[in-house]
């Protein structure tokens, strides 16, 4: 990503080709810049940049020039996450050999007090409780965001609830 | 703008939780992130340069960039560097110093003057001798290290960590340079040396590293760091040395004691205050029983006095650990307390078995047990603290100190080294933490070090696996993966399932036999990996070591998996899932159907829907509503295997 962003940067942007894509996609993807990056806040590892999952997202829609896609928003909540889960799989697969020594850049979890019972949660789970429980949607509709079948999400969301009963429970009935 | 969801807006107030999720990271705005993720996008190909230090990246309107990564020398050569001291600090950590057949550890008798002592310890750095380095630090501290040390090159050689235990730094040549010092009494005995002056330069020449860390590490390192530099916390470098029979010493308990005091801005210890026969227990049992209520009573000054001065000088830096403590208080209480102790001349293993509070059950507080059973029952008091088991699987639970392994069916009780010193006995941190490096380096074999150092293909083969059939084996560590094969006659889709002791899921990686990952696919709908084994052949499968448990592993082909078992919570055997049959409204009470399934005697799930109108409850509890009006029965074949 980083050579990416340095050969953006040797391109005037009058060199962009901006007919590529219509202005109101583009205005539509600033506008679910904000409720994009606090999701990808909540689904990404502590130590990835929300913002870094967001762009991976613009750019993965962007380079396969889907024509089929209803819901944006809903589909770049899915490739978030599904981004934030390959990356936990990735690490975790990681860790599972080399955790113990510092021989390798093994990444060690470090989360601001209150959220380490969170942050143990898989990305999906984290997702289905921030879209039912903060944004309030449908048990349904989140399901289909995180693409999974909704007997599934229930049950990813009653494990994940019982696992954040103490911390995440207090917090919602102080609100 | 709302988006396609329509309730998220910029002034919604998410709970503090969520908050510190929501509003995390650097922010570079949506125009930035935009308009990366379109340069992005619209990137073609990209070519490497012969020397692989530029690309050239093509846009898919035909313009082509150069990208050069800056400085890419210096950063692979700290890469390699990292990797090969990465290995000198493995020797390390298990203290190898050529000890093979070294029976008698004697100190050298210590040198003229505090400077002397840290030039001989800089001069057996310099010549990669352990055994001059650890002779010249003060015999009092370094006296246990003698059996851990001897044990540790025996172990590395046949873990294939070095080539020969004789000769454990091979490869790795350190020197010392442009040392200057200076000497600071504080008090008659101890002496602040500092380093004003000082270069430290390391070479590396892996092709002399044991097979299994060369196998890790490519091409020579080399770096060259001023001593001057490394200072903690804005304090210069320095070391405490201290006279013991005449002779000067360096001390590495007090140079620690000493940074932290210093860092902290923490009173003077009183040197030379800790009288041994004035201090101390009456017994090993007494010594550990008196330190854990005084942490209990929160009494500081019985603490100190419980550690071996000549050891850990806690005694000496009491005033500094008081002011360290400040007002904080241990709200911890002992409810059962139990010791048995072994003792070998003057030192005693002291096993314990405990348990008790912290802070208020109930309110946020934890419950407390080493040496007993973790309490699965308080799995939802995700705070509890137990350590359950000996030396055996104490080293595995320390990164999971907060939890335990409830996996673990090793229990037995929590092991404490004291001391006898001048008649009186003491806590040993020292000792104690040397005997669980004493099992751990037992427990370091090849299998251990190949998995460590991400080579899981190098570790002996536990077993063959067949298509389908499950396999149970009992781990036996932690810290080595298990490694299975797998032999199939074509192209499959297979299924990996680790169950562990009592139903809990594993987890399993496949290899080729040339040790790359395979394709896999992430199944949504049951939440595991679907691994796309793409021909004929052999495959290796390998399991992260359970500690000691039982488990079972199975590999299926994917279309013959068994469907899991949904299931959020058992009572008498019956196993309970809940199904909303109206949207979920926060707040506001929701009709769920309840669903008791159980398993027939001819393996048919049977799932009987209840209903209940009564306000949701995310998880229901083990016992199931009362009133219930039985639906429909739901049956499910089990899919043949």
């Amino acid at each position: 990503m980083g050579k990416q962003l340095g050969a953006a940067a040797m391109r005037s942007a009058s060199q962009w080709p901006t007919s590529q894509w219509d202005e109101s996609l583009l205005q539509h993807l600033r506008d679910l810049y904000e409720p994009l990056r606090r999701f990808a806040g909540v689904v990404g590892r502590f130590d990835v940049e929300p913002d870094d999952l967001v762009q991976e997202a613009y750019t993965r829609f962007l380079s396969a020039e889907r024509s089929d896609v209803t819901d944006l928003g809903a589909y770049l909540r899915r490739s978030i996450v599904n981004l934030a889960s390959n990356e936990r799989r990735r690490l975790r697969r990681a860790s599972n050999v080399q955790h113990r020594i510092d021989l390798t850049d093994g990444v060690a979890d470090h989360y601001p007090s209150g959220l380490s019972d969170l942050m143990q949660l898989d990305a999906r789970d984290r997702a289905l409780l921030y879209l039912v429980d903060v944004e309030g949607h449908s048990v349904g509709e989140a399901a289909a965001t995180v693409n999974l079948a909704a007997p599934a999400a229930r049950m990813a969301l009653s494990r994940a609830r019982k696992a954040l009963r103490t911390t995440i429970a207090s917090e919602l009935r102080n609100d | 703008m709302t988006d396609s969801f329509g309730t998220n807006t910029p002034d919604e107030q998410p709970t503090d939780v969520w908050s510190k999720l929501t509003s995390r990271g650097e922010r570079r705005g949506a125009d930035t992130v935009l308009n990366a993720a379109m340069a992005a996008a619209n990137i073609v190909s990209t070519t490497a340069s012969a020397n692989g230090l530029a690309t050239t990246v093509t846009y898919d309107d035909g313009v082509s960039v150069p990208v050069v990564d800056m400085q890419p020398e210096r950063r692979a050569v700290r890469s390699r560097s990292r990797r090969s001291f990465g290995a000198l600090g493995l020797a390390g950590i298990l203290g190898i110093g050529g000890f093979a057949g070294y029976s008698a550890m004697s100190n050298s008798g210590g040198a003229d003057s505090p400077t002397a002592a840290v030039k001989e310890l800089a001069d057996a750095i310099g010549q990669e001798d352990m055994v001059a380095a650890i002779a010249i630090m003060s015999p009092t501290e370094v006296r246990s290290m003698k059996d851990t040390v001897d044990k540790a090159s025996n172990q590395a050689e046949t873990a294939k960590l070095v080539k020969s235990a004789s000769q454990p730094f091979a490869g790795i040549d350190l020197k010392i340079s442009n040392l200057e010092l200076e000497a600071t009494p504080m008090a008659d005995g101890f002496t602040k040396v500092k380093i004003i002056n000082g270069r430290v330069s390391a070479k590396t020449d892996p092709s002399k590293f044991g097979p299994m860390v060369r196998n890790k590490v490519d091409g020579e390192g080399n770096i060259t760091e001023d001593i001057t530099n490394w200072k903690v916390e804005g304090v210069d470098p320095f070391v405490v040395t201290v006279r013991r029979d005449g002779g000067w010493y360096v001390s590495p308990m007090y140079t620690v004691f000493e940074y932290v005091r210093v860092i902290e801005g923490l009173p003077q210890a009183d040197f030379g205050s800790a009288d041994a026969a004035k201090l101390g227990a009456d017994s090993p049992d007494a010594a550990v029983t008196e330190a854990m209520r005084a942490i209990s009573a929160n009494d500081w000054d019985k603490i100190a006095a419980l550690a071996p001065p000549s050891e850990f000088p806690l005694y000496e830096y009491r005033a500094a650990f008081k002011a360290l403590i400040g007002d904080r208080k241990a709200d911890f209480r002992i409810d059962d307390l139990r010791t048995e102790s072994k003792v070998n001349g003057n030192s005693a293993t002291v096993s314990i078995t405990a348990s008790g509070s912290i802070g208020s059950l109930g309110d946020g507080g934890d419950a407390w047990s080493v040496g007993k059973a973790c309490d699965d029952s308080n799995y939802d008091s995700y705070n509890t603290f137990c350590l359950n088991g000996g030396q055996g699987t104490a080293l595995d639970l320390l990164p999971f100190i907060g939890r335990g392994d409830e996996r673990s069916q090793n229990v037995s009780p929590l092991e404490i080294k004291a001391v006898k010193v001048d008649g009186r006995w003491f806590v040993s941190p020292v000792g104690t933490a040397l005997d669980y490096l004493d099992t751990f380096i037992k427990s370091f074999d090849k299998d251990t070090l190949a998995t460590w150092t991400g080579q899981p293909l190098e570790t002996s083969i536990d077993g063959e696996l067949k298509l389908n059939t499950p396999f149970e084996r009992t781990s036996t560590s932690s810290l080595a993966a298990d490694h299975f094969t797998i032999n199939v006659d074509g192209p499959t889709d297979v299924l990996p399932r680790v169950t562990v002791g009592d139903g809990e899921f594993g987890y399993a990686e496949i290899f080729d036999d040339s040790g790359d990952g395979i394709t896999r696919t992430w199944d949504d709908a049951s939440g595991e990996s679907v691994y796309e084994l793409p021909s004929a052949g052999r495959y290796h499968v390998i399991v992260p070591g359970y500690g000691q448990s039982r488990y079972t592993v199975t590999i299926w082909e994917a279309a013959k998996a068994p469907k899991l078992e949904q299931c959020e919570s058992r009572s008498n055997g019956e196993c309970f899932t809940t199904v909303e049959t109206t949207p979920f409204e926060p707040g506001t009470p929701t009709s769920i159907v309840v669903e008791a399934c159980s398993t027939s005697a001819n393996g048919n799930v049977v799932c009987t829907p209840q209903t209940t109108a009564a306000p949701i409850d995310e998880t229901p509890e083990s016992t199931p509503p009362a009133t219930i009006a039985a639906g429909p029965t739901t049956s499910v074949a089990p899919l043949e295997p």
